[in-house]
C-alpha cells in the first residue's frame, strides 16, 4: 500500500501534474540512478537512462495499474526494462564516454582488467534473464536488499524470492557458460 | 532436490553476507557442493559490481527537465483528447458538413447513392460492433444535420440519446464486447456501481470521473462492454445539457408531426427517477408562449427559460498560438496581442518558466459563445537560448585565476578551450573575445594580454603599504610574485621604483629599492629647507633619477 500522500501524488502524476511528477522524480531519481549505474557501469549513461525511466513511467502510469501495489517496485521494473532495452538496442557500444577509473591501489592492472571483463560479462548476462529473475538478482546483489525488502517491492513472498534467486543464478550461470537458457 | 537447493543456496548467501567464507558454506553441504559452489562464486561476482559505490550524479537536473517537458506535452495531449472526445470520423460528420451547404447536399446524395436506402434501413437495428453500425450513425447524423428547426433538432437529439442508452442495454444483454458511449442523467452512485440514464455501469480504478459529477448530473459515459454483460465505465464527464425543445412559439410543424412528442429532459436536481418525462403538445402556429407542458412523472416540470433555452454547446475548435505575454490579469491574459480568458479549468504549465509579462507562452484555446477565447492550456516557454554571439572588449585585468578572470569589470569563465596569449598580470590591458551563455554568464574564448610597452623609473616616499599594492609618491605600485624588493619597506621611507606603466596609470613594479633613512646627513646646501625629505633624499642619494618622476628607461 502507498502512504496516503504518495497515493495522492501518484494520482496527480497520472494526470501529468508537473509538480507531482517533479516530486516523484526528486524522491526516486537517485535510487533509480544508483540501480541503473550498477547495471550499466557508466555515470553519463546511467543519468540518461534514469530520465528515460521516468519518461516511460509517465506513459505507463496512465494505462497500467501495476504501480498501485508498490510504486517503487514498479519503477525498478521499468528501470530493469530500460536497461535491457538499451543493451538490446546495441547502442551501448557507441555511446559510452570514457570515464576516469580509479584502480584499487592493491590491484595490479592485469587483475583489474580481468575483474572488469568479468563484471561486463555479468552485466550482460543479467540482461538475458527474465524480468523477475533479473530484478531479484539486481535488487539483492547489486542493491544489497534483503529477501524481505525485495519481496515487498515486487509484491511477492520471500519463498518466491528465494526461488527466483536460485533460478536466476542458475540461468545466469548458463548464460555465462554459453549454454542455452 | 531443487527445494533443498533453493533454501541451502539462500542460507549460504546469508552466511556469506555475515562473513562466512564460500568454502566453509560449501563444506556444510558436500552432496550439493558441485552445484552450490559455482552459484556462490557467481554471487560474489555480482556483488563485486554492487560494492563499488555509484559516483554521485552530475546532472540529474537535466533529466528532471526532460521528464517535466514530456509531462507538459502529455498533459496538453491529454486535454486535447478530452476535448475532442476522440469521436470516430462518422460522428464528426456534422462538423464536416457544417462547412458548407453544398457539402451537405453532396454528402446526402452520396449517402443515398452509395449506401442506398435499403442499407440504411437494414442498419437500423444494428448495435455497436456490427458492421452496419457506422451506417446507422451516419444516417442519424445526416438526419440531425438536415433538421433545421431547433425544436425538432432538440427532440431528435433526445431521441438519439435514448437510442444510445437502449443500445447499451442491448449490448450488455447480448454480452458482446464493444466500446460505446451514451449520455444521460446520473441516477444513482453506489460504490463502483452507477446507474446512468437507467443503464447500470460499473466503475473501476481506471475509470476517469470528471469534476462535478453527482447524482442528477447530465453526463456522457464512455463504456466498454465485457463478455459477462458488464458495462465498464472508462470515462464519465459532465456533458452540457442537450438543448430541450423550445416550449415557446415555434413554426408550424410539418404535416404528420402533430402527435405529442415524448421528450427526455435531464432532471435539474437529483431525483429518484432518472429523468423527467415531459409531454409536449405540438406547438401551434400562434405565438402562445406556453404550450402547457404536462408532466407524466414529475409534478412540476416548470421548464424555466434558463432551463429550456440552454444553447447547444459550441463545437470546440482549437486555436493555437504562441507569443509574448503582454498582460496578466485576474481573469484574462493578453498574449501576442490576443486576449484569452483564463478560468479554473485552464492548465497553466510553469514547469519550464514562470508566467510573467514578456515571457513567451504557447496557448491552446477554444472560442466561447461570444466568440472570445478561453484558454485550455497555457505553457510558459523557457526563455530562448540566446545564440552565443562573440562578445569582444578590452579591459584591465582585475584578477585572474585558473577558472575565472575579471577583466574590465566582466567576470569571465575560463575553460580548457580558452586561448590565453601573453602573461596575465593584474592591471595589464587585455583584449577579450567571449560568448554570452543563456544565463548571461560569459565564457572566454580568447584573451590576449597586452604587455605594457613603457618602462618607468621613479622614486618617492612610501605613502601606503598594502599586500600587493603600495602607493609611492602618489603613484599606485603593484607588486607581484616577480617583484624584487630590496630593503625594509616602511611608511615614510624613500623607495626607488622600476616597473611597467600599466594602462590604468599604475606601475607594475619589477624592482623596488628601499633607501635607508639618511635624514641626519641632509644639509641645507643640498636642498632648500622647504623641500620634503623625499626630495632631499632624491637629490642626495640618487640625483640621476630626480629629473623626472616617471621617465622611460631602457633596460
Amino acid at each position: 500500500m502507498q502512504p496516503d500522500s504518495e497515493s495522492a501524488l501518484l494520482e496527480r502524476a497520472r494526470e501529468c501534474d508537473g509538480a507531482a511528477i517533479a516530486e516523484l522524480y526528486d524522491r526516486y531519481s537517485l535510487r533509480i540512478y544508483n540501480y541503473v549505474y550498477h547495471r550499466v557501469g557508466n555515470r553519463n549513461l546511467a543519468e540518461d537512462l534514469t530520465s528515460t525511466v521516468f519518461v516511460r513511467m509517465l506513459e505507463a502510469i496512465r494505462t497500467s495499474k501495476a504501480w498501485r501495489s508498490s510504486f517503487s517496485g514498479w519503477l525498478y521494473r521499468i528501470a530493469h526494462n530500460v536497461v535491457v532495452d538499451h543493451f538490446r538496442s546495441g547502442k551501448q557500444d557507441r555511446d559510452l564516454p570514457l570515464e576516469d577509473m580509479t584502480l584499487p591501489s592493491s590491484e595490479r592492472p592485469a587483475e583489474s582488467a580481468e575483474r572488469s571483463i568479468t563484471q561486463e560479462r555479468v552485466r550482460a548476462a543479467i540482461n538475458e534473464l527474465t524480468e523477475t529473475q533479473g530484478l531479484v538478482i539486481s535488487l539483492k546483489f547489486l542493491q544489497g536488499m534483503t529477501n524481505a525488502e525485495v519481496a515487498s517491492l515486487m509484491g511477492k513472498n520471500e519463498g518466491a524470492i528465494k526461488s527466483l534467486q536460485f533460478r536466476g543464478l542458475a540461468a545466469l550461470r548458463r548464460v555465462m557458460d554459453g549454454e542455452p537458457l | 532436490m531443487n527445494e533443498d537447493m533453493v533454501s541451502v543456496l539462500d542460507k549460504c548467501i546469508e552466511e556469506m553476507e555475515h562473513g562466512a567464507s564460500l568454502e566453509a558454506c560449501v563444506a556444510q553441504y558436500p552432496a550439493l557442493a558441485a552445484q552450490l559452489e559455482p552459484l556462490l562464486r557467481l554471487v560474489l561476482d555480482i556483488q563485486s559490481l554492487g560494492q563499488e559505490p555509484a559516483p554521485p550524479p552530475l546532472n540529474l537536473q537535466a533529466g528532471r527537465r526532460r521528464v517535466l517537458r514530456e509531462a507538459a506535452r502529455l498533459r496538453v495531449e491529454q486535454r486535447e483528447q478530452e476535448h475532442s472526445k476522440q469521436s470516430p470520423w462518422w460522428l464528426n460528420l456534422p462538423a464536416l458538413l457544417r462547412r458548407s451547404a453544398a457539402a451537405a447536399a453532396l454528402a446526402s446524395v452520396l449517402l443515398v447513392t452509395i449506401l442506398g436506402a435499403g442499407t440504411v434501413a437494414i442498419s437500423a437495428n444494428s448495435l455497436p460492433g456490427d458492421a452496419l453500425y457506422p451506417v446507422k450513425r451516419i444516417g442519424e447524423e445526416v438526419q440531425l444535420f438536415l433538421t433545421l428547426d431547433e425544436q425538432r433538432k432538440a427532440q431528435l437529439v433526445d431521441a438519439l440519446d435514448a437510442r444510445r442508452r437502449q443500445e447499451a442495454l442491448a449490448v450488455s444483454s447480448s454480452q458482446r464486447v464493444a466500446e460505446l458511449s451514451f449520455r444521460g442523467a446520473v441516477d444513482s452512485i453506489e460504490d463502483g456501481r452507477w446507474t446512468i440514464g437507467g443503464v447500470p455501469v460499473r466503475l473501476s480504478d481506471e475509470t476517469s470521473v470528471g469534476d462535478g459529477v453527482t447524482v442528477g448530473s447530465f453526463v456522457r459515459v464512455e463504456v466498454r462492454s465485457l463478455s459477462d454483460g458488464t458495462l465498464l465505465a472508462l470515462r464519465i464527464a459532465v456533458e452540457p445539457a442537450a438543448k430541450p425543445p423550445r416550449l415557446t412559439a415555434s413554426p408550424t410543424p410539418a404535416a404528420g408531426e402533430a402527435t405529442p412528442t415524448e421528450l427526455t429532459v435531464p432532471s435539474p436536481t437529483p431525483t429518484t427517477t432518472p429523468t423527467t418525462r415531459v409531454v409536449v403538445q405540438p406547438a401551434s402556429s400562434t405565438s402562445t408562449p406556453s404550450p402547457t407542458p404536462t408532466a407524466t412523472e414529475s409534478s412540476t416540470p416548470s421548464p424555466t427559460p434558463t432551463a429550456t433555452d440552454t444553447p447547444l454547446p459550441p463545437r470546440q475548435v482549437k486555436i493555437r498560438f504562441a507569443g509574448p505575454i503582454d498582460e496578466i490579469g485576474a481573469d484574462t491574459w493578453t498574449i501576442d496581442g490576443r486576449v484569452v480568458r483564463v478560468d479554473a479549468n485552464t492548465s497553466i504549465d510553469q514547469s519550464q518558466a514562470q508566467a510573467a509579462v514578456g515571457a513567451t507562452a504557447s496557448v491552446v484555446a477554444v472560442r466561447d459563445d461570444d466568440g472570445g477565447l478561453v484558454a485550455v492550456s497555457i505553457i510558459i516557454e523557457p526563455p530562448p537560448q540566446a545564440p552565443p554571439e562573440p562578445f569582444e572588449f578590452r579591459g584591465l585585468i582585475e584578477n585572474y585565476g585558473a577558472d575565472s578572470w575579471t577583466v574590465g569589470g566582466y567576470s569571465l569563465a575560463i575553460t580548457p578551450d580558452t586561448a590565453v596569449e601573453g602573461s596575465p598580470k593584474q592591471g595589464l590591458l587585455a583584449q577579450v573575445k567571449a560568448v554570452r551563455l543563456g544565463d548571461g554568464s560569459l565564457v572566454a574564448v580568447q584573451i590576449v594580454v597586452q604587455p605594457p610597452t613603457e618602462e618607468v623609473q621613479f622614486e618617492g616616499l612610501i605613502q601606503s603599504l598594502a599586500a600587493g599594492e603600495w602607493i609611492v609618491e602618489g603613484v599606485i605600485v603593484r607588486l607581484d610574485e616577480e617583484t624584487v624588493v630590496e630593503g625594509k619597506p616602511a611608511l615614510g621611507a624613500m623607495a626607488e621604483v622600476q616597473g611597467l606603466l600599466l594602462a590604468d596609470g599604475a606601475v607594475l613594479a619589477l624592482r623596488i629599492v628601499i633607501q635607508p633613512p639618511v635624514a641626519a646627513t641632509v644639509t641645507p646646501s643640498q636642498a632648500p629647507a622647504t623641500e620634503t625629505p623625499a626630495t632631499l633624499l632624491r637629490a642626495t642619494e640618487i640625483p640621476t633619477l630626480t629629473e623626472t618622476a616617471l621617465s622611460s628607461i631602457q633596460r
